[in-house]
């Protein structure tokens, strides 16, 4: 490959051909709401998880002849909201969706007001957002540093987010970033903790009277290592709670121009169906913004490991 | 100051991407010289026009025109690197074309990956059978480290002479059958939901179906599947949610009490110290004779699913006191 080639036209296509099939929306609408009203300010901003676009518009009503429906017929929107910006009246009656658009019904709105109108449509090609951002993230960080994982979103073709009619912003950028788990999970888990539990395997799987017992006085020494005497299954569905979602995000923090949206049990494609009873890495979803006032994004994302071990110590009783 | 920011991470693994950028005020025009080092290319340029970019000699780069004032992105690619652990730096001048003035910075970055060392093989084992605990006592194990950084998806792979074979335990699997068939089951209904990833959902179920094999057919067909997710997911919230939690779901349905100890037990049995994950911890080797000769093979790769050369284990001579079934993980230790 020579230097000129590296330049980047990969995607450049899709991006501009979507970039062109949203502005073409916004410039309809604007059109249209230039024949009646004044307009003030608009902005259209990509919602990247929902591949939506939203496009927004403020006008002033001046008074004046105003047709009793305006009809905007380039495509059903997803959503359509009016609100008067002065009066603040509930006008939701103003809006009527059709079967290839939308109308407002300027009887009920005021004559002399200022308005925002959003729409919604969605996106057609849902490559588009790849064609725009490259995302990178690291996979994992080396054992002597500490757990902090980089994310990086850049615009790969800003040009094509020019537009004549305002700002095109991208919101929202999912950012998936794979926390590994399963060395720290092993390094706490002490050997006669999994003695234990092979024996209550064992215990359970038994049938013979005779062999029942030995298994159980097997697992009973085993158990006496540790401080906590709860139930080994007891024991092993609280360490299991600790990566439900909802108690593993205290163990997550993200930084700078990234913010943490959700966590979820690591998909691993490489697992064993058999070992699924905890996950080998937990998948954190951090969002970010790009536009042409932010050409890329840069976050990191900490996890908190100590706090995670003190909790399976005290979890298991070895602490 | 002439730049606002400039951004590179400071580790990555190897043979992997990672990225960097500069941002500068839109009305100043900026000259950029780019050295890298041989261990990295340059896999992308972003927002550079034709003819703004110029190779002034090897690993030297010039760039000077733009789409859009103010920023570059670029993206590179480290090398697979003989040492598991190398720090390199990329530099980057910036040189404001009129005042002439110029400012260096120095990004340095750990470029990683795992590395096993073979350290100790026995030439032979006695393996005790406990018929009363249903377990194995090994004289000897094989000593396997990862002394790199980055995580070692590893499998395990035998050649023998037939009377030691690799495969899955005995009573194995009514969880795993029941888990795939409800899996199938719901995915099929995700599929009418969301007809455009009919093809990925099919790959996903696919992969899940077929057990965990010490092959290269299977670590690309890995990447593939988990890369084409990854994309999906980024991309639509709501696919990656109903994926997530059917998969979750049907993991709580099917499992019985027994076999939540199991897959605990197992999960741990999957993963040796330093950073090693045994992907087939499962398998076991049966003998049908109480003793015998085979070989290993250590197949890896790294979270970026590069594959590295095989490890080939010396024959070990097995030796039995019964017939038992030798659990793969049971014959390492990893420190």
């Amino acid at each position: 490959m020579t230097i000129t080639q590296i330049i980047s036209s990969a995607g450049k296509v899709i991006a501009e051909k979507g970039t062109e099939e949203i502005v073409e929306n916004a410039s309809k609408i604007y059109e249209i709401i230039r024949g009646s009203y004044t307009p003030l300010s608009q902005e259209i901003i990509v919602e990247c998880p929902e591949n939506k676009q939203k496009y927004s518009i403020a006008f002033e009503a001046k008074g004046g002849y105003l047709p009793k429906k305006i009809k905007f017929l380039n495509g059903k929107p997803v959503r359509v909201n009016l609100r008067p910006l002065r009066s603040g009246q509930d006008i939701s009656n103003a809006i009527n969706l059709l079967e290839n658009g939308f109308e407002l019904s300027t009887s009920a709105m005021s004559k002399e007001d200022l308005f925002l109108l959003d729409i919604e449509y969605k996106i057609s090609n849902p490559d588009y957002l790849n064609s725009l951002v490259e995302r990178n993230r690291a996979k994992e960080v080396p054992k002597d540093k500490e757990d902090e994982y980089w994310m990086h979103a850049e615009l790969k073709h800003p040009k094509a987010l020019k537009t004549k009619y305002g700002r095109l912003d991208l919101r929202d950028i999912d950012f998936t970033v794979d926390v590994g788990i399963t060395e720290d999970v092993n390094l706490i888990i002490p050997p006669s903790f999994r003695t234990e539990m092979e024996a209550s395997i064992q215990v359970l799987d038994e049938l013979n009277p005779r062999d029942k017992y030995v298994k159980g006085l097997w697992q009973i020494r085993a158990k006496k290592t540790r401080k906590n005497k709860k139930n080994i299954i007891a024991v092993a569905n609280n360490i299991q709670n600790l990566f439900l979602p909802q108690k593993f995000c205290n163990f997550i923090e993200v930084k700078q121009d990234f913010r943490f949206m959700e966590c979820m049990r690591g998909q691993n494609y490489y697992e064993n169906i058999s070992s699924l009873y905890l996950p080998k890495t937990m998948e954190i979803v951090s969002r970010t913004d790009l536009g042409l006032e932010k050409f890329a994004s840069h976050g990191v994302l900490i996890y908190k490991k100590e706090s995670l071990l003190t909790q399976i110590s005290k979890i298991i009783g070895i602490r | 100051m002439i730049v606002n920011s400039i951004y590179m991470p400071d580790t990555c693994l190897q043979k992997d991407n990672f990225p960097a950028h500069i941002l500068w005020n839109k009305n100043i025009n900026l000259e950029i010289l780019l050295k890298i080092p041989n261990s990295i290319l340059i896999k992308e340029i972003y927002n550079v026009s034709k003819g703004g970019i110029k190779e002034l000699s090897k690993g030297v780069i010039k760039i000077n025109k733009y789409d859009v004032n103010g920023y570059v992105g670029f993206v590179f690619h480290s090398k697979l690197l003989k040492k598991p652990k190398v720090i390199e730096n990329i530099e980057f001048e910036i040189i404001d074309p009129i005042t002439n003035e110029s400012e260096k910075f120095i990004k340095n970055i750990e470029l990683f990956r795992p590395y096993l060392n073979l350290e100790k093989s026995p030439d032979k084992i006695f393996v005790k059978g406990d018929t009363s605990l249903n377990k194995v006592q090994l004289s000897e194990k094989i000593k396997l480290k990862n002394i790199g950084d980055g995580t070692a998806l590893i499998l395990i792979d035998t050649k023998s002479d037939d009377h030691f074979l690799l495969s899955l335990p005995t009573g194995y699997d009514s969880f795993t059958k029941r888990f795939l068939i409800d899996m199938e089951r719901k995915m099929e209904t995700l599929k009418e939901k969301f007809p455009n990833y009919s093809d990925t959902i099919d790959s996903y179920i696919d992969l899940l179906k077929h057990s965990i094999a010490p092959d290269e057919k299977y670590i690309k067909k890995i990447k593939k599947v988990s890369s084409d997710l990854l994309e999906k997911f980024e991309n639509d919230k709501d696919f990656q949610n109903e994926i997530t939690s059917t998969a979750f779901l049907c993991y709580i349905e099917n499992i019985e009490l027994i076999t939540e100890l199991r897959s605990f037990l197992e999960y741990l049995n999957s993963i040796g110290t330093g950073r090693i994950i045994l992907l087939n911890s499962i398998f076991v080797i049966k003998s049908s004779t109480p003793s015998g000769r085979f070989n290993l093979q250590i197949q890896s790769m790294d979270l970026a699913y590069n594959v590295y050369p095989q490890i080939q284990i010396p024959e070990i001579e097995i030796i039995c006191d019964k017939d038992c079934e030798i659990p793969i993980h049971s014959l390492f230790e990893w420190n």
